[in-house]
């Protein structure tokens, strides 16, 4: 495998119950930098996300076939251990998922959870909420309840909450889409950010904001991946017709 | 127009009647209540025990007494096994049909008639001791409450949002840190209105107590011996010929009911407030 590789998928399908929903996947997601998964509602972005952390594994019916690829080894075989998996690729839904708890110790749980040190906590919170620039919003009240900030901050919370791990990848799952444009803005300027330390892999509905912040763009239409390629040339010189349609608003 | 104002209004009113109804029974229950039992509130009430009967005087302090150690036993036996029971149902037991149907069988029991926990208690706990002992009764009530519990406890943690689940579980937690830190959290309030309900149920009950924990004329602590209760000694002082009996089962009721009441409330403003404490309640808009 190239050395600027992240995750490789290998022909992979996947089955909610006996529907098949991602049909022969194929795709390389670089390190540091952002792919962006793009298409019409009901393509398979979400469930394709979903598939890099087997969060599909938390209901029952669902099957996955092929391979991804992830230091090395099939993240799809049975006995991997999903803990330590989560652990490395994290996730940031398309609603703020604040816990009921503090802000410090929403951003403090995961690290907790991987055995951190309490002496060490509150220097690796800090160090999270400045990299998710909400360090100065936040450093006051710090004690509040996490349901106290707006929906924007909710969000950048739960984004120092997961990079507070230190994971190698971060998928976002439409994590603006729920947020009004300033917040929208905060967000992208983040992920951009972000890249310089994390793989990222967001789903979004929003073209311009795939043109915007990334740097891979896949398009899916119908559980496949009709084309990928650098963000560029795809909003550029799409090489299928399908994915002109799309991009030029004929369609979705 | 104006024939559909008309149904509308004649609806209206025919509801406002029937809701009249209701409240008519319910308030001129509750009024006999107040002006029957609270001019016999006395501290002796609560501090004497009973005089021999058809002697004047006495109060009801063994009542009192086997009924806090009664209720608040059951309550130790059954807020646990309703809470774990309840979080098997809404965490674990959701893909299972065994665990489901289970479930909605623990629906139908908080239904149950209070006697039927009374009989299987009898039968269970006093038949084969050949006595009526306090710790039938309390099985009987733990046993009402359960249901009580465990439903709302089920119902308040499969409110809560599963994308907070799933969040978690992106952190790389196990399933048991989550229902610990997260979904328990979530939910505390709800499942706390639970047991509050669920106490509240029990501390009315006469019929699960007639034959097990029975009643005691004296005031008793022993577990293995009939005990005391509020509502059955009201039962029977009701029942009795004595004028000065009816006095204190007045009293007696309207104290239960005011306890119920009371509890009830609290019940309410905890899920509404968010907190039992009255200084921190502040009206939501």
């Amino acid at each position: 495998m190239e050395r600027n590789v992240e995750i490789e998928v290998r022909n992979l399908n996947f089955y909610y119950g006996e529907k098949l929903v991602l049909k022969n996947i194929n795709l390389f997601i670089y390190k540091n930098k952002v792919t962006a998964l793009i298409g019409p509602s009901g393509c398979g972005k979400t469930t394709f996300l979903r598939c890099l952390n087997r969060m599909h594994d938390l209901y029952v019916g669902n099957r996955y076939e092929g391979e991804i690829i992830f230091e090395g080894k099939n993240i799809l075989n049975k006995n991997i251990d999903l803990i330590g998996l989560r652990s490395k690729i994290g996730m940031v839904f398309q609603k703020p998922t604040p816990f009921p708890m503090s802000i410090f110790d929403n951003v403090a749980y995961g690290l907790k959870l991987k055995g951190i040190k309490s002496s060490e906590l509150k220097e690796r919170v800090e160090k999270a909420l400045i990299d998710a620039a909400l360090w100065d919003e936040v450093k006051d009240k710090l004690k509040e309840s996490a349901f106290s900030l707006s929906g924007g901050q909710q969000q950048r919370l739960c984004i120092a909450r997961a990079i507070a791990v230190e994971p190698k990848v971060l998928l976002f799952d439409e994590p603006t889409s729920a947020l009004d444009p300033i917040s929208t803005s905060k967000i992208e300027e983040l992920i951009v950010k972000l890249k310089s330390k994390i793989t990222i892999v967001i789903v979004t509905h929003n073209m311009q904001q795939a043109a915007r912040i990334s740097d891979y763009t896949a398009f899916m239409y119908l559980g496949e991946l009709i084309e990928v390629g650098p963000t560029e040339k795809i909003f550029t010189t799409p090489e299928k017709k399908l994915t002109e349609d799309y991009i030029t608003g004929r369609f979705g | 127009m104006f024939k559909r104002k008309l149904i509308s209004n004649i609806m209206l009113f025919i509801s406002f009647l029937t809701a009249l109804y209701g409240l008519f029974w319910l308030f001129w229950i509750l009024g006999t209540l107040f002006v029957n039992g609270f001019k016999y509130l006395t501290l002796d009430l609560f501090l004497q025990d009973p005089t021999p009967p058809g002697i004047e005087g006495g109060g009801l302090r063994h009542a009192f007494i086997g009924h806090i150690i009664i209720t608040s036993l059951a309550t130790l036996i059954g807020v646990p096994i309703g809470v774990c029971a309840g979080i098997y149902y809404a965490e674990y037991g959701k893909n299972s049909y065994f665990f489901m149907a289970l479930k909605n069988i623990t629906d139908i029991m908080v239904s149950t008639p209070s006697i039927i926990m009374g009989a299987v208690m009898y039968a269970l706990m006093v038949v084969p001791f050949k006595q009526f002992n306090a710790i039938s009764g309390i099985f009987a009530l733990a046993l009402l409450m359960i249901p009580v519990i465990s439903i709302t406890t089920y119902e308040m943690l499969i409110l809560v949002p599963h994308t907070l689940r799933e969040a978690a579980y992106a952190l790389g937690a196990y399933k048991w840190q989550i229902i610990k830190d997260i979904t328990l959290k979530a939910a505390k309030f709800g499942i706390l209105t639970g047991i509050l309900l669920g106490v509240a149920r029990i501390s009315g009950e006469t019929a699960p107590l007639l034959f097990t924990a029975f009643n005691n004329a004296y005031l008793s602590v022993d577990l293995f011996k009939p005990m005391a209760s509020l509502t059955v000694t009201i039962f029977n002082y009701v029942m009795g010929p004595y004028d000065y009996w009816h006095k204190q089962a007045w009293a007696a009721a309207f104290f239960l009911t005011l306890l119920v009441l009371v509890l009830s409330l609290f019940a309410k403003a905890l899920l509404y407030f968010g907190t039992l404490n009255p200084f921190k309640w502040k009206i939501k808009k």
